[in-house]
């Protein structure tokens, strides 16, 4: 008990050294800020940041009051909700959580909620990592080695991005059932495994940019080209493999276009969200409180993920932006 | 710095060489992937205008008929839900090009000039970008706009009912309220991080010449962003045949809301996969030479941006 008051006490200093110096930065940041003559405003300057913070302030309370009415719901009993949908729930509980946990139906196509996260997981994970590695590749091989058509392959790639094409879905269809590739969960991340896209083009900046010295270093050592790869250029990239494959793996996860359509019988979780909003609230026999506590339950992982890598996210995603 | 690996430090007279074959093995799948998926798909795209379904099969029109599709296509534009189709879509040129990028803009700015908790702002407007769009339109749908939603209190004090808003005339606006709404955060994103690369210099030297701040974000801001604007204008426009999801999970694509993209993804799910593939292409050979004569144009507007 003694040992374990310790280790609190100790976290508990440890937590207020980094409240104080997060503080700290924060203070000198805005002294710096209030002596900049860049941010320097004249008084009509004022009242128009005045005017324009409150329409952020409102346009933020647009987007978080609406989650918080869904979080306070989720822990309300239906029958509560059906009468009182603003007031606190009289009686907090987590029932909603149990059902949603445990929910499954034909519309759902016999699937829970775990089994939609665990179908996400494999999907947009595998999906995230073939496609970083065969985009990995194809960026290393175009900005690195001289090799015939290789200026072509370059080419190719930018104008596939900038070129509109619509209605390429019923194609690519008709050509993955003829691969007996839909339905599948190979399928699927066959689907998103290109090595050529916005993906190729960040790292091929990235590679065009690195440091040659190394590879050459370990060429006079006898190092063969795979061994470069795995072993020294792979480590190198691994600030910006990760940022990709954080903000791939975002865009995958949320992508509801594929896996609707080569997985509509394995719903992923955007898929299942579908499925679950119009099985609890058509019909007569309507479960809001438990769909919104879905909602929350599915929004965890993914703040978690934007709150532990947030700068990379934030950082990264201007430069290639999200999908889905 | 770059070297070629093939031509330093390796015999020249062997063709297949370690080297080669690194490069054979890296390159084979994306370049085939690359072959089946998008060259392969689209020549298919094109093959496909030219079949149609027979017994539950596609098979190949005859020569005498070969434009079957395309003529069926031209007798439907005669049709009102196909008028309005195309209406509806090109409806979202609007939205997105003349309403949300510009707001986008202007929100922007004031971000990028620091406003008061402007990091906080950053963090409210990432959240479109990172939540699944069938949560926002959930939100969206039941949370604000409905007869329990947080509005429903000063609705009903108006009289007016919250669940007509989605029915006829007034859902199409239902739909394009909420694409400004999650689609600003996504432009602000971007936008900001074009104005963070304006060089420090610049703004000091409007700053002591006494520029002030609306002459400033559209003789300075804007002309020192225009590539990323002119990027966001262009997927505006692709926006047009693209979007989909909005309509489909807000309104069914019911009152007027069906869009070209939603009718495509919606046809593409049964066999006649021709009509989807016939309309897909001609909305490419109408729309493609626009959207690329525009992105072309834009970019001269302000030439390219160098800093």
């Amino acid at each position: 008990m003694g040992m374990w008051s310790f280790n609190m006490s100790a976290l508990i200093m440890k937590f207020k050294k980094i409240i104080d110096k997060r503080k700290a930065l924060r203070e000198e940041a805005r002294y710096q800020l209030s002596h900049d003559v860049l941010y320097r405003r004249s008084k009509w300057t004022k009242v128009l940041f005045v005017i324009m913070f409150v329409v952020f302030v409102l346009f933020t309370i647009s987007f978080l009051f609406p989650f918080a009415w869904v979080l306070m719901n989720s822990f309300k009993p239906h029958s509560q909700f059906a009468t009182d949908f603003m007031g606190l729930p009289d009686q907090w509980t987590f029932q909603n959580y149990i059902d949603a946990f445990t929910y499954s139906s034909n519309a759902t196509h016999n699937f829970t909620i775990f089994q939609m996260l665990g179908m996400s997981l494999v999907i947009a994970g595998g999906g995230t990592i073939v496609t970083v590695f065969t985009s990995s590749c194809a960026a290393y091989v175009v900005a690195k080695y001289h090799f015939p058509g290789r200026n072509l392959i370059f080419s190719i790639a930018v104008f596939a991005l900038i070129i509109p094409i619509v209605g390429a879905l019923p194609s690519q269809i008709q050509l993955m059932r003829s691969l007996n590739l839909t339905d599948t969960v190979i399928g699927c991340i066959f689907l998103y495994s290109g090595g050529f896209g916005m993906n190729f083009l960040l790292l091929y900046s990235y590679f065009k940019n690195l440091s040659w010295t190394y590879v050459e270093a370990a060429r006079i050592d006898g190092a063969s080209d795979f061994r470069i790869f795995f072993k020294i250029i792979i480590p190198m990239a691994r600030g910006p493999i990760i940022a990709i494959s954080i903000i791939q793996l975002i865009g995958l996860w949320n992508d509801y276009l594929t896996p609707s359509i080569y997985l509509p019988k394995m719903p992923t979780i955007a898929v299942g969200l579908k499925y679950l909003t119009d099985s609890l609230i058509s019909g007569a026999n309507q479960r809001f409180t438990m769909l919104f506590a879905t909602i929350i339950f599915v929004m965890i992982p993914i703040i978690v993920l934007f709150t532990a890598f947030s700068k990379t996210i934030m950082e990264n995603t201007s430069v290639g932006g999200l999908k889905g | 710095m770059e070297m070629s690996a093939v031509k330093k430090g390796l015999p020249k007279k062997k063709f297949f060489n370690g080297t080669t074959i690194f490069i054979i093995v890296m390159l084979f799948y994306p370049v085939a992937h690359f072959l089946l998926m998008w060259l392969g798909v689209n020549i298919n795209s094109i093959l496909l205008t030219f079949q149609t379904p027979v017994r539950g099969k596609l098979q190949w029109l005859p020569l005498d008929d070969l434009f079957f599709n395309y003529e069926t296509l031209f007798v439907s534009f005669q049709m009102e839900t196909r008028q309005s189709l195309f209406l509806a879509s090109l409806a979202y040129f609007v939205v997105s090009c003349l309403v949300t990028l510009p707001i986008s803009l202007f929100f922007s700015y004031f971000i990028f000039k620091k406003i008061r908790g402007s990091n906080f702002f950053k963090v409210i407007f990432f959240i479109p970008s990172i939540l699944p769009l069938i949560i926002l339109t959930i939100v969206y749908r039941y949370g604000i706009f409905s007869n329990q939603g947080i509005l429903s209190p000063m609705f009903d004090a108006f009289g007016w009912n919250m669940a007509a808003l989605f029915i006829d005339k007034s859902a199409r606006w239902m739909v394009w309220l909420f694409c400004v709404w999650a689609g600003i955060g996504y432009n602000v994103i971007l936008l900001t991080a074009g104005m963070s690369r304006i060089p420090r210099e610049i703004l000091e030297s409007c700053k002591m010449d006494g520029v002030k701040p609306m002459r400033e974000f559209f003789k300075v801001v804007i002309p020192l962003t225009w590539p990323t604007i002119t990027t966001l204008f262009v997927l505006g426009m692709m926006s047009v045949f693209g979007v989909f999801m909005q309509p489909m999970f807000i309104t069914q694509g019911q009152y007027d809301t069906m869009t070209i993209g939603l009718h495509i993804y919606q046809a593409s799910r049964g066999i006649g996969l021709n009509e989807p593939a016939t309309l897909g292409l001609f909305c490419s050979i109408i729309g493609a030479p626009i959207i690329l004569l525009t992105r072309f144009l834009l970019n001269k507007r302000y030439g390219d941006v160098e800093f």
